[in-house]
């Protein structure tokens, strides 16, 4: 923490804000954090609690406006994203792969023209056959059958899977620290999941890249991340060691969303958690997970919890006034 | 590719029925008319046999589908429109001599409004919601809420009275012996008379301006409407993050999406220049088939009322199948059988 | 759909017609837009003008075919605020009566192709596919097969050249665009669940049609109808400026334009004072159907 050029990714008390006719939504407050260099690091939370906007946010594609985003927070490899300038170094050092491959290929143009028009502006001046040689190796490199079909294909052409593997391989095209995920296998079929994921994770370690991982596979977090954040409505509610997370979880947010996950052992598919995110637009004044909350006390209602460490460790912060209630869960 | 073909060829098809039909309606639509149209064209001083002549060899005197099928077998055969009560000539006459000077006028324009629409939209959505973005947005709204008469008076105000740059109207005549295409300006240009053709030219600049204007305005909307939805697009982002440049990003991996509700548009207004040219055809005294069409409706002739629909019909479907295959050629989920 | 009920019925609990509070906030985001607001104004001021013109006109008698030839072509000024024609006549009165007739004829035109278009495009897409269906969308698609203006102007000179008939030419050219914008919306929504459902309970087809179709596409229509009353007048006064349908002498502002062409440069306002009205009348419905549209289409998602 001490050495913060040396982070890959460094948010802090980013916020952004939309104003529609009901009022300002808050969908993120105030939110901070950090990726160090080769770290994979995953992000969790139910939909719509701003996981999608927060990597957008880092890679500085977000919308603004309507988005009112607080740019200076956010610094890639120790630079801002605030100005041009910012924006366009910052997107030099960041690759990132959306949730869904079949809207983030252009549709109108063929795999080797979209992927020829990124090697041109990363290695400007080859010849045309180095191209192809490089994304043959690309497409390679993701374990793709048939590259040089692949290459003369449209989107449409292409299955869900492969397309995916494509927006990898895109990603990968540019030699960066920083990997964005975005759910990439929510809109592919469970068999596909983990061959996607598997190659995602296995690239990432092999490159020695930093990776932030937005899944609802929570198996695969636990297998993949070193760290994981979990997210509530804008907010972290806890962070920590992937392990120690999934095993001892303290926030009560946590222990539902993992509790939430079938199992193999026990008794079949459990409770999951009653309620929905409440409303960004007037925000409840106290804990944003209060009316959800098993242990919801008037303390909570009042005021809002800030993230503190667990048992003294730096490395493992809450934001619960009941944090330490482990027995009550 | 197959599918394509395969798609426009049953368009053909339809389109021909459709045309058929319509000039069967225009027939039964000709006898309703209050009064006899050969006795209106010939006036009343004429004797009663001169018009029963007329009106047997015009096949009034016959059923309906009888005098239907004789047109359309006249037209199949030797390119027989039959005769028109107004110019009493053979209306296949009139057109040759009107159409392709009209087809030039709407060239002109077509070519213009596609280039200035399509740079002007672009322009406007690259500098989104700056003051150049918004002059072109307030110029352009007011363009397509202004009708062509009014921006052909205004221009000719302008620069006709007030600068004197453009002629106020009418055409220069071109020697008989030089029609080859029956377009002026061609006719000009394949002859080698570069003089007439600048005198040509020179005289088409209001028009053309006057029919595009309005349609430029229109496709500029719609051309940074479509790029700015698609600036919001995931591939966009995607593009952009996974490192395309900026140039490219705007000029090809936003452009070739944002053609396609573009040149949709593109083609309803160049069908709709071919019907609204007539105004302009008067106010600059061109002498194109518009303004033959306008006469030929006002004076009720019955086959030139017929020959004009099917004309205006045939250009609809020529231009609806060019735009089609346009957009096949830009949208490969047209183009391509997929699974899916 | 559903969380739009739900959302119905909570506010429902709360004491507040949902309604109203739906209305409340159109307006509220309508009403942000000066330029919407614009819109709203000029056409109220048409409509105005159209209700009260005879009583507001400084020179009724203008209307007709008078002749004051002491005072033609005077150009603007305050007893005459666009200025007088070749007969003396004032262009101010003669262009607020060719503003109503502008009105009149595109609301004939909307009366006459809107229900028809509309009727017509529920039946074909309620019976997608079936024979009753395609022989609708035939029929439209043969409406469409030539240019708007030629066919309105083939049926309008066919009768008797006038008001009336130029409204039904321009209605005949106008209804199949109706009817393939219901058609298109309905077959959309016959795919919806709860349609689906509403079918299999056994409710009867003309029940459907208007209660659970035709709500869910009037607002599309209403915008529709602005945007298009623009194009109409617009379209209206393109024949008018080739003398079809308002005759002389009554005034119409395309005729008017097209008879002041001949005294170009000196007598400018003959021409554009007639031109500027037909831009802000036309500009008017525009505004106000784009408002309409970013209000209505927001709500709808």
């Amino acid at each position: 923490m001490e050495n913060k050029n040396n982070l890959a990714l460094n948010i802090e008390n980013l916020s952004v804000k939309y104003k529609v006719y009901e009022g300002t939504l808050e969908v993120i407050p105030g939110l901070s954090m950090h990726v160090e260099q080769a770290e994979r690091v995953g992000l969790i939370g139910e939909a719509g609690c701003g996981k999608t906007t927060v990597l957008k946010s880092a890679a500085a594609v977000l919308h603004s406006p309507p988005a009112i985003v607080r740019k200076d927070a956010i610094e890639v490899c120790g630079v801002s994203v605030d100005g041009k300038k910012g924006v366009r170094s910052v997107r030099r050092n960041v690759s990132m792969i959306f949730q869904d491959p079949s809207s983030s290929l252009n549709p109108t143009l063929k795999i080797s023209t979209q992927m020829t028009d990124i090697l041109k502006s990363q290695f400007p001046g080859r010849k045309k056959a180095e191209y192809r040689q490089m994304m043959l190796d690309a497409l390679d490199n993701v374990s793709m059958p048939a590259p040089e079909r692949v290459l003369g294909s449209y989107p449409v052409q292409l299955s869900g899977g492969m397309r995916q593997r494509v927006c990898i391989a895109m990603a990968l095209m540019k030699d960066t620290n920083l990997m964005l995920a975005d759910e990439p296998t929510t809109a592919l079929d469970v068999t596909i999941e983990e061959q996607i994921l598997d190659l995602l994770d296995k690239l990432v370690r092999e490159k020695k890249k930093s990776l932030v991982l937005v899944s609802h596979a929570l198996g695969a977090i636990r297998k993949i991340t070193d760290r994981v954040y979990v997210m509530y409505a804008g907010n972290v509610v806890e962070v920590g060691k992937t392990r120690e997370v999934f095993e001892h979880p303290r926030h009560p947010y946590t222990i539902g969303l993992l509790a939430a996950t079938p199992k193999l052992t026990g008794s079949g598919i459990a409770d999951g958690i009653a309620g929905d995110i409440p409303s960004y637009i007037n925000p409840p004044k106290g804990c944003r997970f209060a009316s959800r909350c098993p242990r919801c006390t008037p303390e909570c209602l009042e005021a809002p919890p800030v993230l503190e460490s667990v048992d003294g460790r730096e490395d493992w912060m809450v934001a619960c006034h009941h944090a330490g209630e482990e027995a009550m869960a | 590719m197959r599918k394509t073909i395969l798609a426009i060829v049953k368009k053909l098809l339809h389109t021909i029925v459709l045309l058929l039909v319509l000039s069967f309606v225009v027939f039964s639509f000709i006898r309703l008319i209050p009064g006899d149209p050969v006795r209106i064209s010939m006036g009343p001083m004429t004797p009663e046999e001169t018009i029963a002549q007329k009106r047997s060899e015009l096949y009034f005197d016959r059923s309906l589908p009888v005098q239907w099928a004789h047109w359309l077998k006249g037209v199949v055969t030797e390119g027989d429109f039959g005769e028109s009560l107004f110019t009493h000539r053979n209306v296949a006459e009139d057109i040759k001599q009107y159409l392709p000077k009209s087809l030039e006028l709407v060239f002109y324009c077509a070519i213009f409004i596609l280039i200035m629409g399509v740079l002007v939209g672009t322009i406007s959505a690259i500098f989104k919601n700056s003051w150049l973005d918004n002059l072109i947005r307030f110029i352009s709204y007011l363009g397509v809420c202004t009708p062509a008469y009014a921006i052909g008076v205004l221009l000719l105000l302008v620069f006709s009275y007030t600068l004197g740059i453009f002629p106020i109207g009418g055409m220069p005549n071109i020697p008989d012996n030089y029609v080859r295409t029956g377009m002026m300006g061609l006719d000009c240009l394949l002859v080698g008379d570069f003089a007439l053709f600048g005198q040509v030219f020179k005289c088409m600049v209001l028009p053309v301006l006057s029919l595009s204007l309005g349609s430029i305005a229109y496709m500029a909307r719609i051309h940074r409407g479509a790029m700015v939805e698609n600036i919001n697009a995931d591939y966009i982002a995607f593009a952009q993050v996974a490192g395309v440049s900026q140039g490219k990003l705007v000029m090809k991996h936003l452009m070739k999406p944002s053609f396609i509700p573009t040149l949709t548009i593109y083609g309803l207004q160049v069908a709709s220049l071919i019907g609204n040219a007539f105004i302009i055809e008067v106010i600059f005294r061109y002498p194109g088939f518009s303004q033959y069409s306008l006469n030929v409706i006002q004076n009720k002739d019955p086959y030139g009322i017929v020959a004009v629909t099917f004309v205006f019909g045939i250009i609809f479907a020529v231009v609806n199948i060019l735009v089609d295959i346009g957009v096949a050629f830009l949208d490969p989920r047209i183009r391509i059988n997929t699974s899916e | 759909m559903m969380t739009k009920d739900l959302k119905a019925t909570a506010a429902m609990e709360q004491g507040v017609n949902p309604r109203v509070e739906a209305l409340k906030k159109s307006w509220y985001k309508f009403s942000r837009n000066p330029l919407s607001m614009l819109g709203l104004i000029v056409v109220l001021l048409v409509i105005f003008i159209a209700i009260f013109g005879p009583y507001i006109v400084p020179y009724p008698e203008d209307a007709g075919l008078v002749t004051k030839i002491a005072e033609s072509f005077q150009g603007p000024s305050g007893a005459h605020l666009a200025g007088t024609d070749e007969y003396g006549r004032d262009v101010f009165s003669r262009m607020l009566i060719g503003t109503r007739s502008s009105l009149v004829i595109g609301l004939l035109v909307l009366a006459i192709s809107v229900p028809l278009g509309v009727i017509l495009g529920l039946i074909a897409g309620y019976y997608k596919g079936k024979l009753i269906s395609r022989l609708i969308m035939w029929l439209t698609e043969l409406f469409m097969a030539i240019p708007p203006l030629i066919l309105a102007m083939v049926v309008c000179t066919m009768f008797t050249n006038g008001y009336l008939f130029a409204a039904i030419g321009i209605a005949v050219a106008w209804w199949p665009w109706y009817t393939r914008m219901t058609y298109n919306m309905v077959t959309s929504l016959s795919n919806e669940l709860y349609i689906v459902y509403t079918e299999l309970s056994g409710v009867k087809v003309l029940k459907i049609l208007l209660s659970e179709m035709l709500p869910n596409i009037t607002s599309s229509i209403v915008t529709k109808m602005s945007l298009d009353m623009g194009s109409i007048i617009l379209t209206a006064s393109s024949m008018s400026f080739v003398g079809l349908g308002v005759q002389p002498p009554e005034p119409s502002l395309g005729a008017m334009v097209s008879d002041g062409i001949a005294y170009l440069p000196e007598f400018w306002w003959l021409t554009v004072m007639p031109a500027a009205v037909v831009v802000l009348i036309v500009l008017g419905f525009n505004l106000l159907g784009d408002g309409l549209n970013d209000v209505l289409s927001v709500e709808e998602k």
